[in-house]
């Protein structure tokens, strides 16, 4: 396939929830291997532009491409997929929770085998393998037989991210990962998504860790009342911001 | 007066026995039926799709608004209107399990919906279908709340096999009726079953104290159990 | 008898029957032996509850067997326990009275439990503020733990009477003539068209229940006014 080609291609996507709308026409192309911090007051519309990419919310109008294939519908006549495409495009998305959703009655390493045995078929050996691997990679070896509940907040978030890096999707979306954790735990989960940058792992991140995105994003996006004010290059962004909205949000956080 | 030797007798009897065993053969097919369909029902109520959740609270209404006689007279008698005679052991099993499921369906639903929805969003961005997170994901987290009144369920359903002897299912009670039309000892026969009766429903309240230690794993709090638990498929 | 089957109820005969004298008679026994058995077992309750409650053994013990006895088997076992051995017993009660007794004394176990879930549910702190204004443990009794104790009972008895008004249809198997007795004798007198017997029965248990929520809801409306909120 055609390297230059946009992975995820957002065109002209809008939502509304009754008579507010929360996403208004956002246009966004992101690149394989690509890191896009998106960032924004909240309400922005940030995380609906994130559940839109991973199918939990139905978009009114516009549309999604991953891998130039359109995401929910059969065609611009807005014709539904079958749930079955759905579930199976859901697969090439993977998304990391601010409240981390550990499944509750399940191991850390059960959390990171259930989809890939039951859904991609995999024998419980392969799973575990791969599962333990990931679970090294977070630093969580040990916690394997673990509950979340018996974890801290940045345990479960790094078990999140390997559950997610478990289907191996074709892009990584995270929804404020950091949020619902105590300072002291926020590096921890930095670390390991710095160390997936690195690795290639395309993401689009909605974060309000500016150190993140200077540190590892490509580019930066803006976003105000469900629209994309401004994207530019990560430094470029920081240095000079273009649009008035976004130096003014950036004067606040900084 | 109390007669030892007819109550030691009559509780050994190889008919009484026998029919201690249709009491519990009854009562196991019908909480089968009574918890796959009261998951089933419990499924579609706590969906978003608006006409099949009206086809399930009309069920839930018809059977629990009437009493079970007379829907175990109602399963044996009307299809008879239309040719069809259902044997005594099936209808009287698929009365007593649909009449469970609707109050089943109710534990299923809220237990369900007790979920975090997070749960469900995480198991279907994994790409999981509606059923495999269902299977997976919400009913094994439901199963914490939805144990302790299934298995009161299967207490009562063990006490309502007593109404099949309506329809002249051989169960314990009817059992013990029989008895009596020859030997009119009513202490001693009734005696006999209550023995029955209390040892059933004592063991299984044993089986199920241990079923519900089972199912509180991952440390979760375990279930307030100050109020007494809402009726389930009694009568 | 005739040879040829009589024809189907059609929809005005259902009609007729819905309204008559031998349904409506056999309703109003459903309800007022429904009414009977649950105000026995609530007043049967409160010394069990009690005893339950109370810090003696051997109380304790007895209310226990008394509660694992009727709740360990069937409400029909019992109900025709009492009938069978009224005789022997040389006791001359009509047949409905065992019924409602029986009925009644089943119940008591429930109402015991939601009468002690009630006492046990009054915060414990009234408790410490009426001893502190030197009441005696009979007036912390009656005047502060009953009328609370009866609000927080209100719903989950207003239920029990609701399963009341199914749980005498067993008075058929002693044959006493309420609405599912009703229901079979007709059945057994047209054996070729039960349906609109029982779709006639199935109406009245509706209609029982559901003007009993409407009151009910209306009991427990007035309770919450008076600031007593179900928690």
């Amino acid at each position: 396939m055609d390297d230059d080609a946009p992975l995820l291609r957002i065109q002209k996507v809008s939502k509304w929830y009754g008579s507010h709308q929360v996403l208004c026409d956002v246009s966004l192309d992101l690149a394989r291997r690509e890191v896009l911090v998106i960032l924004g007051p909240s309400g922005s519309g940030k995380s609906t532009l994130l559940r839109a990419i991973a199918q939990l919310v139905e978009i009114d109008s516009g549309s999604i491409f991953l891998e130039g294939e359109m995401l929910g519908f059969r065609d611009e006549g807005r014709r539904k997929l079958p749930a079955h495409r759905i579930d199976a495009q859901r697969r090439e998305t993977g998304m990391v929770f601010q409240s981390f959703n550990l499944f509750a009655h399940l191991t850390a390493l059960e959390n990171i085998t259930l989809a890939p045995r039951r859904v991609l078929k995999q024998t419980r050996g392969e799973a575990e393998a791969t599962a333990i691997q990931l679970l090294e990679r977070v630093g969580l070896r040990e916690k394997a037989g673990s509950y979340p509940n018996q974890l801290s907040g940045g345990q479960q978030q790094r078990v999140a991210i390997a559950r997610a890096m478990a289907m191996n999707p074709k892009v990584l979306l995270f929804d404020e990962p950091t949020s619902a954790l105590d300072p002291e735990t926020i590096r921890e989960v930095l670390d390991i998504m710095v160390d997936l940058a690195h690795r290639g792992v395309t993401m689009i991140v909605v974060t309000h860790e500016t150190s993140f995105a200077r540190e590892v994003a490509h580019r930066v996006a803006f976003m105000e009342h469900g629209r994309i004010l401004e994207v530019a290059p990560a430094r470029a962004f920081f240095d000079s911001p273009n649009h008035p909205r976004s130096a003014a949000f950036l004067g606040q956080i900084l | 007066m109390w007669d030892w030797s007819l109550f030691w007798k009559q509780l050994l009897e190889r008919d009484a026995i026998r029919a201690a065993e249709a009491t519990i053969s009854a009562a196991i097919v019908g909480q089968l039926i009574g918890v796959t369909l009261g998951i089933l029902l419990g499924a579609v109520g706590a969906s978003r799709r608006r006409w099949p959740r009206r086809v399930v609270d009309a069920y839930v209404r018809v059977f629990r608004g009437t009493p079970l006689l007379l829907q175990i007279l109602a399963f044996y008698i009307v299809p008879s209107e239309y040719g069809i005679q259902l044997p005594v052991f099936v209808a009287g099993a698929l009365a007593l399990g649909m009449n469970e499921a609707a109050y089943l369906s109710e534990v299923v639903r809220s237990g369900l919906m007790s979920v975090d929805r997070g749960q469900r969003e995480a198991a279907q961005v994994l790409g999981m279908s509606s059923a495999q997170v269902l299977l997976w994901v919400t009913l094994p987290q439901a199963a914490r709340v939805m144990i302790p009144p299934m298995g009161n369920a299967f207490n009562a359903m063990l006490k309502t096999t007593s109404l099949l002897g309506f329809i002249s299912y051989e169960e314990l009670l009817r059992h013990a009726n029989l008895v009596l039309d020859t030997v009119y000892r009513p202490f001693e026969i009734f005696a006999v079953i209550t023995v029955y009766y209390l040892a059933m429903t004592t063991a299984w309240g044993l089986v199920q104290s241990r079923l519900e230690r089972y199912f509180r794993v991952g440390g979760s709090a375990p279930v307030a159990r100050r109020r007494p638990m809402p009726r389930l498929a009694e009568v | 008898m005739p040879g040829a089957p009589a024809p189907a109820l059609g929809l005005t005969g259902t009609l007729a029957l819905l309204v008559s004298p031998l349904v409506l008679s056999a309703v109003w026994v459903t309800i007022w032996t429904a009414i009977a058995a649950q105000a026995i077992a609530a007043l049967c309750g409160v010394p069990l509850a009690l005893a339950e409650l109370s810090s003696l053994k051997p109380l304790k013990a007895v209310a226990w067997f008394y509660n694992w006895l009727f709740q360990g088997t069937p409400l029909l076992m019992q109900l025709i326990f009492f009938w069978a051995v009224l005789p022997i017993l040389g006791l001359r009660l009509p047949l409905i009275v065992a019924g409602i007794v029986a009925l009644a004394l089943n119940e008591a176990a429930r109402m015991s439990q939601i009468i002690r879930a009630a006492i046990i549910g009054v915060d414990a702190r009234q408790f410490e503020a009426a001893r502190t204004l030197g009441m005696s443990s009979w007036q912390i009794f009656r005047l502060i733990i009953v009328p609370q104790a009866l609000r927080l009972m209100l719903p989950p008895t207003g239920n029990e009477l609701n399963y009341q008004f199914k749980a005498t249809s067993l008075l058929a198997a002693i044959s006493v003539v309420e609405l599912t007795r009703q229901t079979l004798n007709f059945a057994d007198r047209d054996p070729a068209h039960p349906l609109p017997y029982f779709a006639v029965a199935a109406f009245y248990y509706f209609a029982m229940s559901t003007a009993w929520g409407l009151v009910q809801q209306r009991l427990e409306n007035r309770a919450e006014r008076r600031g007593f909120a179900e928690s």
